[in-house]
């Protein structure tokens, strides 16, 4: 292409948007806007039950509450254990007076 | 539309008027979509940029103060709808070539068809479509300010107001585009001989 036809071309090309019509969004833009509103228009609350019901998210919760209350059980138990050994132990050792006597028992009875 | 009609619209649209928002969207529809496809330069993710538009418009009019008219409010969320569309495309290309360097299968990428604008006469299509390749290739500002007075036919002062700049830089931002273009097209021309 010579120099001049070239620079003749790119003027033709600068100009080919002059005249151009406007395009027009397709027939049921409208409608279809309106289902997308719809869906950003749903509640917060909405949104935060449509997430905890997800599989994933109900299932790892359900998980962590019941590895949590294993933990509390089982230190609950361990506690009740600890404790109800101690005072069995005193209330049979009162019952049948099996308490080591000690020197200063024994003073508080001869004076 | 006229100023009276603009503001009486506004004051319907923040009350909540689902009459008044369908007679917006009905008005400007086309005026969005053809803003957002000059920019995008494709049909599906223009009109998807242009429902964005209207969902924004919905969401926050209560913080349009009509301090400028609603189209140019409108204007002004579709070009930097547009823009953003376009710059996360890149973006996702980007990281599309870099997953390929690792051999991770990515959507392909590929290079984007010839855009035909609807509404070109159709002897220009062809050279519209190289127009628009090279229209691709502008900072956004300078794409931005091409398509608003190409496509849109809008001048420089109104522009300016879309753009929240005076009309003199929207007039050098044009002769700058309109100088890119004809090195680019003078480029593509030189590599269409080698």
């Amino acid at each position: 292409m010579k120099k001049k036809d070239k620079q003749q071309e790119i003027e033709a090309i600068m100009r080919s948007l002059d005249g151009a019509g406007r395009a027009s969004a397709g027939d049921f833009f409208f409608t279809r806007l309106q289902t997308r509103l719809q869906q950003k228009s749903s509640s917060a609350w909405e949104r935060a039950t449509g997430w905890i019901a997800r599989p994933a998210v109900a299932i790892t919760g359900l998980l962590l509450i019941l590895l949590l209350n294993s933990i509390i059980v089982v230190r609950q138990v361990e506690k009740l254990a600890d404790g109800t050994d101690q005072a069995s132990l005193q209330a049979f050792a009162e019952e049948y007076r099996l308490e080591v006597p000690t020197f200063y028992d024994n003073t508080d009875k001869t004076e | 539309m006229n100023r009276f009609t603009d503001q009486h619209l506004t004051e319907a649209l923040k009350q909540g008027d689902a009459t008044a928002f369908k007679e917006l969207v009905e008005t400007f529809r086309d005026m969005v979509y053809n803003t957002a496809l000059g920019i995008i330069q494709h049909e599906a993710d223009a009109e998807d940029v242009a429902q964005e538009v209207f969902v924004q418009v919905y969401q926050s009019i209560g913080t349009f103060r009509g301090e400028a008219k609603l189209s140019t409010w409108l204007y002004r969320i579709a070009v930097t709808k547009a823009l953003d569309h376009v710059k996360k495309q890149h973006r996702k290309k980007r990281w599309a070539v870099v997953y390929s360097l690792f051999g991770e299968q990515q959507e392909t990428v590929a290079a984007a068809a010839d855009f035909h604008h609807p509404g070109v006469l159709l002897d220009n299509k062809e050279r519209a479509a190289v127009l628009f390749k090279a229209l691709e290739q502008l900072p956004d500002r300078q794409k931005a300010v091409f398509v608003l007075h190409k496509l849109e036919g809008l001048p420089a002062k109104e522009i300016g107001e879309v753009m929240q700049m005076s009309q003199a830089t929207i007039e050098g931002l044009l002769h700058r585009a309109r100088n890119n273009l004809r090195k680019l097209l003078e480029k593509y021309y030189r590599n269409e001989q080698e």
